[in-house]
């Protein structure tokens, strides 16, 4: 029994993409491959890891014989080839139409020009080859992804566009009921092909349920686990009790909260401005005004993610020399400017602490505190916001690989309208080395390729970056799992894992 | 008579139209993309617009809000974004909900209301009369959020009475305790002010001069000509519940259509938004019609114009 505040979206894999539907939608379905209890990739429809060419374009899986459906049928490469076409599929509508794209003929396709994706082929009936236009090692990862998992093709064809509401795929639960605003109900699929699994008899959604509820019911042992993070408050009270705090799993998420700093508007296109920045803000102050939640941050990857730098130091603390960067760049006086900042607790907070940050070296920092809709559509418009504060939308990687952490945020390509690169940096030597790296399957080669790509960057300073977040879940003490089942950076929760007294 | 009600059916029409036209415009207009809503972080910028020309975001406002008209006219409210169901649907399983709370929050503030504003009135700057006045004061100005984690957090988490969420009558009690605790106290200072000067009316006066007992003075002369502000009360409360139950929604968890909007409003779920509030403004329309007309039928000194 877990509890949300939020009702659930939708069930559609090539749709879903929020927070808590992230997980429930692996209850139904499956990729070809899936992450062990860490971040390496398993086969799981594949029978085996693929094949992949040596020029990293094309990769050829043999599928898993016999898995059937939750409707009976057996699933064939042509359900495959059926799945990812509807993915890029512009009718589909599908947020994550865009990791595809890479896939030869993928956007001939959406632009209605050919009839079929030439890149997705099913050789035979157990046989799925993929073709890419561009080397992309990280396309295994993207195979990992919800929004590649294997939906069947008349079930889709009876449910049309509900079919988020009627799932049916060959996951280890079976979608049982739906109450919109209620709950949702998945129970066990005996016929599951994969490690015995899953172990629970039944997994109950309640959506509506406010967090601060959710911890009562929890303490009362009438949900197993709270699906939201634990509110502020109710934090500081659980660390005091020794009871509570049994019952606290905290995991390191794998994100940056940073600051992004806008490299087109003055006085910041001035790299020793952006250093400066990077100086003066106090990231130990950020971490405790959130109880600790998180680990300060002095670079754009987080610890957990290839290509990590431990000896790197980044910009120390230093609010004197960041004062003297100005004078050097021509602002003794400093200057006034203004930072988006989200509305919802604690943001607000923080970004007060950098006020008081920056008003130490002289710069008037205003606060723009906005609905979440509205900082993303003015950080995602050239010029209108100097800088941006990421604290309640940063970056949760999608994938365990650098590249997740350059292309949207930093590449030339998502420096437009509408993008995520609210730096607006685009450095045309970085994104040729990013692309080189793409399709390089040496791994070794890949990681000091990429230490030195983010290096550049916070030489560049194109961003603060503040924090690593954390992933901390209440449940109850009944319910078992190992620590990688409560917060797993690609799953959250793992409902298949867990098992309960 | 039926002209009458012709001409308020047609005010009420055409308020529904402009309504339906300010919001659309006031989205149209709102800083923030709803394609970029839907897709989420992760979409590339390409598939944002291809979203976007697929939803048909990218039309001019004319174009948008005529093709939503064109279909409004004809039942359908559209496909929701976020929730993947068409909206009417969405909207039909969450409204009965919010009726039943508001009905039942009714029951409450009359149930508070009423016998608290007669007994203060009874004796005026009595000790009963301040407690219960001063009582009024608070129910009516504490805000809803937190007297909702108040009651839960003693009457269901420490003392177990009531359950702390679900559905069902059990689950009732504490949402509609929380929605008419603010209006049985209005309704209270509101039955005390009318008790007062119908108690120095000639008639109860003249009622017990004669003898009657103070009960049936209380029934039969008092509550008859005290309840007709009280009636014209509750027809304000519906409209006002409607945009104001959804705090109460959310603490409790019940699966109302105020709940639903919200959600709708942060992910700028334009057909969900365009929903919740041309439904809203249908029933604020219709029950204000019903007033009107039955107060013409009730009160002689209501003329029809």
């Amino acid at each position: 029994m877990v509890a949300y505040q939020d009702d659930f979206a939708t069930l559609d894999p090539a749709i879903g993409y929020d927070w808590s539907n992230w997980p429930a939608i692996k209850n139904v379905f499956d990729g070809l491959l899936d992450y062990d209890a860490g971040t390496t990739l398993e086969p799981r429809l594949a029978d085996g890891m693929p094949q992949v060419s040596s020029d990293a374009k094309v990769y050829t899986f043999k599928l898993r014989q016999g898995v059937k459906f939750q409707n009976g049928r057996e699933l064939t490469a042509d359900d495959v080839v059926y799945s990812m076409t509807r993915v890029v599929d512009p009718k589909t509508k599908s947020p994550g139409a865009g990791f595809y794209m890479g896939i030869q003929g993928a956007r001939e396709f959406a632009d209605g020009k050919a009839k079929s994706v030439q890149g997705i082929e099913a050789p035979d009936k157990y046989t799925v080859k993929f073709t890419l236009a561009e080397p992309d090692v990280t396309f295994l990862n993207k195979l990992a992804l919800n929004f590649a998992y294997v939906v069947p093709k008349e079930e889709v064809a009876k449910w049309g566009e509900q079919f988020g509401h009627h799932p049916v795929g060959t996951g280890p639960f079976l979608f049982k009921e739906w109450q919109p605003g209620q709950r949702i109900v998945f129970d066990r699929n005996p016929n599951y092909f994969f490690g015995g699994l899953p172990y629970l008899d039944r997994v109950t959604i309640e959506v509506g349920v406010a967090p601060e509820v959710a911890i009562l019911r929890l303490e009362k042992g009438e949900i197993d686990v709270m699906g939201d993070p634990i509110p502020a408050a109710e934090y500081a009270r659980i660390k005091a009790d020794p009871a509570a705090q049994k019952r606290l799993v905290q995991s390191p998420q794998v994100s940056t909260i940073y600051i992004a700093i806008n490299t087109r508007v003055k006085p910041f296109d001035n790299v020793k401005v952006r250093q400066a920045l990077n100086m003066a803000i106090d990231k130990a102050r950020v971490v405790k005004l959130l109880n600790g939640r998180g680990t300060t941050a002095n670079q754009i990857l987080p610890p957990l993610m290839p290509g990590y730098d431990q000896a790197y130091k980044g910009y120390e603390y230093s609010p004197d020399k960041a004062k003297s960067l100005l004078a050097e760049a021509g602002f003794p006086q400093g200057f006034e400017t203004t930072i988006a900042c989200i509305s919802t607790d604690p943001q607000p907070k923080l970004c007060e602490s950098f006020q008081q940050d920056l008003s130490k070296i002289g710069i008037k920092l205003n606060i723009q505190s906005l609905a979440s809709s509205t900082v993303i559509e003015n950080a995602g418009t050239e010029g209108k916001v100097p800088l941006v504060w990421t604290g309640g939308l940063g970056w949760i990687q999608d994938y365990p690989d650098p590249d997740d952490f350059y292309a949207p945020l930093f590449a030339c390509g998502s420096a437009v309208q509408g993008g995520w690169n609210w730096s607006w940096y685009c450095n045309a030597d970085l994104d040729k080395q990013a692309a080189k790296l793409l399709g390089s399957i040496d791994k070794g080669a890949r990681v000091t390729g990429y230490q030195a790509l983010f290096r550049k960057l916070m030489d560049d300073a194109v961003a603060v970056p503040v924090y690593h977040g954390q992933y901390d879940i209440a449940r109850s003490e009944k319910l078992h799992g190992n620590q990688g089942d409560f917060g797993h950076p690609e799953h959250t929760l793992r409902y298949e894992r867990l098992w309960k007294q | 008579m039926p002209a009458y009600i012709l001409k308020r059916v047609l005010q009420g029409a055409l308020s529904l139209v402009g309504i339906s036209v300010i919001t659309y415009l006031l989205i149209f207009f709102l800083p923030a993309d709803p394609a970029r809503m839907y897709s989420g972080p992760s979409a590339t910028p390409e598939t944002v617009a291809r979203i976007r020309s697929e939803l048909g975001l990218d039309q001019p406002f004319w174009v948008q809000y005529s093709r939503y008209a064109v279909r409004g006219l004809q039942g359908d409210l559209g496909f929701s974004y976020k929730l993947q169901m068409p909206v009417t649907q969405a909207i039909m399983s969450r409204l009965p909900y919010t009726l039943v709370l508001i009905l039942a929050a009714i029951v409450v503030e009359l149930l508070i209301g009423i016998p608290v504003g007669i007994a203060s009135a009874m004796r005026p700057q009595s000790l009963t009369d301040r407690i219960s006045m001063l009582l009024a004061l608070f129910g009516a100005s504490a805000p809803p959020f937190w007297l909702g984690l108040t009651l839960l957090y003693y009457l269901g988490f420490k003392l177990s009475l009531f359950p702390l969420s679900g559905v069902g009558p059990a689950q009732l009690v504490l949402p509609a305790l929380t929605a008419g605790l603010g209006g049985g106290a209005w309704y209270a200072r509101m039955m005390r002010t009318s008790t007062v000067d119908i108690l120095r009316t000639d008639y109860i006066r003249t009622a017990r001069a004669k003898g009657v007992t103070e009960g049936r003075v209380i029934r039969k002369h008092l509550m008859r000509n005290a309840l007709g502000p009280i009636v014209t009360m509750i027809g304000m409360d519906v409209p006002w519940f409607l945009g104001n139950i959804v705090l109460v929604e959310t603490v409790f968890g019940w699966p109302g259509m105020g709940r639903l909007a919200v959600e709708a409003i942060q992910t700028v779920d334009v057909p969900l938004i365009m929903g919740t509030v041309v439904i809203t403004a249908y029933i604020v329309v219709i029950s204000s019609i019903v007033t009107d007309i039955s107060h013409t039928l009730l009160d002689p000194r209501v003329r029809m114009a």
